[in-house]
């Protein structure tokens, strides 16, 4: 495994409505790893992935080092879409896979590459169910699956277990230890799931307005609950 | 594998580190890059609506008048002399027909029957030996709107109209200072007549005929509403 | 123009067509409607979409002022381009930056911005009427077939042409930006530059249309086609061919009526596309109801 990191993060800041919400964060995200973040809620976590995103206004530097694809996966905490828009999980996918603007359908051979993609986080069959009929746990695997095909460089995911049950998280878990062992894919993850920490982190990161704590699950979780009362 | 070129805007574009991988950095977003492209594009808009109306208004003075006489007609509209000379007559005797009809009404409060009009010599109403068109008139009422109607004796001759719509009973349309022009007429009490004249083919058996340009009629102007706005304006707005 | 006109006319007398097609306006009006429909109603979906039906309709009331403004400077009633566009395109860019970087919700934002279009409209209309005709004014308030020239025929097919070209250019992005702008900017979607794009599309159909819908009602054309085909589609693909099916079903209807009745050729097609709307609202619930378990 190389050793530059894929996400470099350093002193930073970011204030919101006059608050100051992160202050001076630096981590580094390698590739092949999956690091976690974890914090109490309103700790800045979320925001620090919009950061990466580039959603949100910030201090300090945030530097990615792209060896292959250069593409960023992203899992948002919520999908904010009005949920009666008639479009199916099928062409949701297509967007960024076809050229041909998918009011005009989607392509057999793209068609054909969704379908395998949405078996794979357990959709089977769900390409043209709209998207307003999924339950939350099923949009939650349809915004893996956008993030995961071509296998991303880096994937930022913000609380991916929230909505699933036991099977699609176990599934989840599937995934992402699939793609950063066999793609090298680095993996940032907020997640409150202390098991799922324990289970996938080649790294953890307590975060509460700052890094708290920067390490192994062992040497950050292990043993210290006043560090992590925040953590099922 | 090479890497994909991204167009991002919040990357950076960056250079390759000695070990090999791209080096990109994440930019916030940039409210003054922005607005500066917001203003620029505005500033753009600015210009080309200075040109678009330079253009309209002196561009046009190099055309042929009639070009620019007949600029600001709408597609129902036609210029009296653009007319042939036969209509051209009646258009005249309309106009004169017209202003007498609406003088009568003003005096008496009633609408001249055709009748009376013919009776005191007022064309078109009065029979006229030298007029070949042989029009038939008629006035016909229908709420506010009073219309003399010249019906053609042979058929595939242009019948002809004058449209008059009174003002509503209570308010009407009062004349707004600067504006006189060939389809408004005062009433002695300051409330306007909105009248014109109109050519066409197909006349209603009965009763009046409410949008004349739906039914493919002509109205016939003396002057295009752009060349009336210049005289206007260059009059002092009188 | 004029000889296919005469065509039309010819074979009306004949029988062949409607007898409304005796007259140079109607088909006109019709051709504009056969553009129009598939150019507003296509891009109905993604109006909808993005949230952007009141937006549209501060468009419409800037067209008012726009036309003022226009007519102040000297431009002619029936092609008062230069203040029509500029003033739509320059409140365009101002709403949409304002409503990126404000704090308000985006409704607000458009309110306050129709307030201010339609009173700087109202005031600066009245220094217009004192040089025009204001009858030729409610025709651009509530459409007219009678006005439409073969200019603007010619205008509008071209603006078609090039909306439609670069909306499929930008499809894919624009959609997934309507759904989810994060996930578009990860992406690599310019989300900003898109979303000034659409607006500046959306203004540029909308000035257009004006002659035929009315600024009164163009908000309509861009928000009930993409309502009604909703009601029944279960796919993007649908939902788009069932705005644009509406918007020429209500569009040519709504002219026929117009000519027959004798009123605004907005108002009739407004009317007509509304028809639709319940229509397919009914037939929704008939669905849903026959869907139900027993």
């Amino acid at each position: 495994m190389s050793t530059s990191p894929v996400l470099e993060i350093a002193d930073l800041r970011i204030d919101r409505e006059s608050r100051r919400v992160l202050e001076d964060v630096s981590l580094e995200v390698l590739p092949g790893s999956i690091h976690f973040l974890v914090g109490p809620n309103g700790a800045g976590k979320s925001t620090l992935l919009q950061a990466v995103v580039g959603l949100v206004d910030f201090e300090g530097r945030i530097t990615l080092r792209m060896r292959g694809s250069g593409r960023l996966g992203w899992v948002p905490q919520s999908f904010a879409v009005d949920r009666t828009l008639p479009i199916t999980a099928g062409e949701f996918l297509a967007l960024s896979r076809q050229r041909r603007p998918v009011c005009l359908g989607v392509g057999r051979r793209v068609r054909a590459r969704i379908d395998s993609l949405l078996a794979s986080v357990g959709l089977d069959g769900f390409s043209r169910r709209p998207v307003a009929e999924l339950s939350g746990g099923e949009l939650q695997r349809l915004l893996l699956a956008n993030a995961i095909d071509p296998a991303p460089e880096l994937l930022l995911l913000d609380e991916p277990s929230g909505g699933l049950d036991e099977a699609a998280t176990s599934r989840l878990e599937e995934v992402l230890a699939r793609l950063s062992r066999q793609s090298g894919t680095a993996v940032l993850v907020v997640s409150h799931d202390r098991g799922q920490v324990r289970r996938l982190a080649d790294r953890v990161t307590i975060v509460d307005r700052a890094v708290r704590r920067s390490g192994s699950p062992d040497e950050v979780l292990g043993g210290d609950a006043a560090l992590a009362p925040e953590i099922r | 594998m090479a890497a994909r070129t991204r167009s991002v805007r919040w990357l950076q574009r960056g250079s390759r580190g000695e070990d090999g991988p791209r080096v990109v950095e994440v930019l916030p977003p940039s409210r003054r890059d922005e607005t500066t492209w917001v203003l620029l594009a505005a500033g753009f808009v600015v210009l080309a609506v200075i040109y678009v109306v330079a253009f309209e208004r002196f561009g046009a003075i190099d055309r042929a008048g009639a070009q620019a006489g007949a600029k600001g007609l709408l597609p129902f509209q036609v210029l009296f002399r653009d007319l042939p000379s036969p209509r051209q007559r009646v258009f005249r005797a309309m106009q004169e027909g017209a202003a007498e009809a609406v003088s009568k009404r003003a005096a008496s409060g009633a609408w001249p029957t055709v009748a009376s009009l013919a009776e005191d010599g007022i064309p078109p109403f009065a029979p006229d030996p030298l007029d070949e068109t042989a029009l038939r008139w008629e006035l016909r009422n229908d709420g506010l709107l009073r219309q003399y109607v010249g019906i053609p004796a042979r058929e595939g001759d242009p019948a002809w109209l004058v449209s008059i719509a009174e003002p509503e009973p209570q308010g009407g349309e009062k004349p707004v200072p600067g504006v006189v022009d060939e389809e408004h007429q005062s009433l002695p009490d300051g409330r306007l007549l909105h009248v014109t004249l109109w050519s066409g083919t197909s006349v209603p058996a009965t009763g009046v005929l409410a949008e004349p340009a739906l039914r493919g009629w002509k109205q016939v102007r003396v002057t295009s509403p752009f060349e009336e706005i210049e005289r206007r304006a260059g009059s002092g707005g009188r | 123009m004029s000889g296919f006109y005469d065509w039309l006319a010819v074979l009306a007398d004949r029988g062949s067509l409607p007898e409304a097609f005796r007259f140079a306006f109607f088909a006109r009006g019709l051709l504009s409607i056969l553009v129009l429909a598939p150019l507003l109603g296509g891009m109905s979906h993604l109006v909808v979409a993005r949230r952007l039906s009141f937006f549209s309709a501060a468009l419409g009331q800037a067209a008012l002022t726009g036309l003022a403004i226009g007519l102040l400077l000297g431009e002619p009633i029936d092609r008062a381009h230069g203040g029509i566009f500029g003033f739509c395109t320059l409140s365009a860019l101002a709403m949409v930056w304002v409503k990126r970087h404000a704090r308000l919700p985006a409704d607000t934002l458009v309110g306050v911005f129709l307030s201010l279009t339609l009173g700087l409209g109202i005031c600066l209309l009245v220094a217009v009427t004192k040089r025009f005709n204001v009858h030729q004014v409610e025709a651009v308030m509530f459409g007219s077939l009678l006005t439409v020239t073969d200019g603007d025929l010619a205008l509008l097919a071209t603006l078609a042409v090039v909306v439609a070209a670069v909306l499929g250019w930008i499809y894919n992005r624009l959609l997934l930006e309507s759904l989810d702008a994060s996930i578009a900017q990860a992406a690599g979607v310019r989300t900003a530059l898109l979303e000034y794009v659409f607006v500046l599309l959306l203004t540029a159909a909308i000035v257009v249309s004006l002659k035929v819908i009315g600024a009164l009602l163009i908000e309509a054309m861009v928000v009930v086609p993409a309502a009604a085909s909703r009601n029944l589609a279960r796919s993007t693909r649908a939902h788009l061919f069932g705005s644009i099916f509406t918007a020429l079903v209500a569009g040519v209807g709504g002219l026929f009526v117009s000519t027959r009745f004798l009123v605004p050729s907005g108002g009739a097609v407004v009317l007509a596309m509304s028809a639709v709307f319940f229509a397919t609202l009914a037939l929704a619930a008939l669905r849903g109801g026959a869907r139900r378990p027993a």
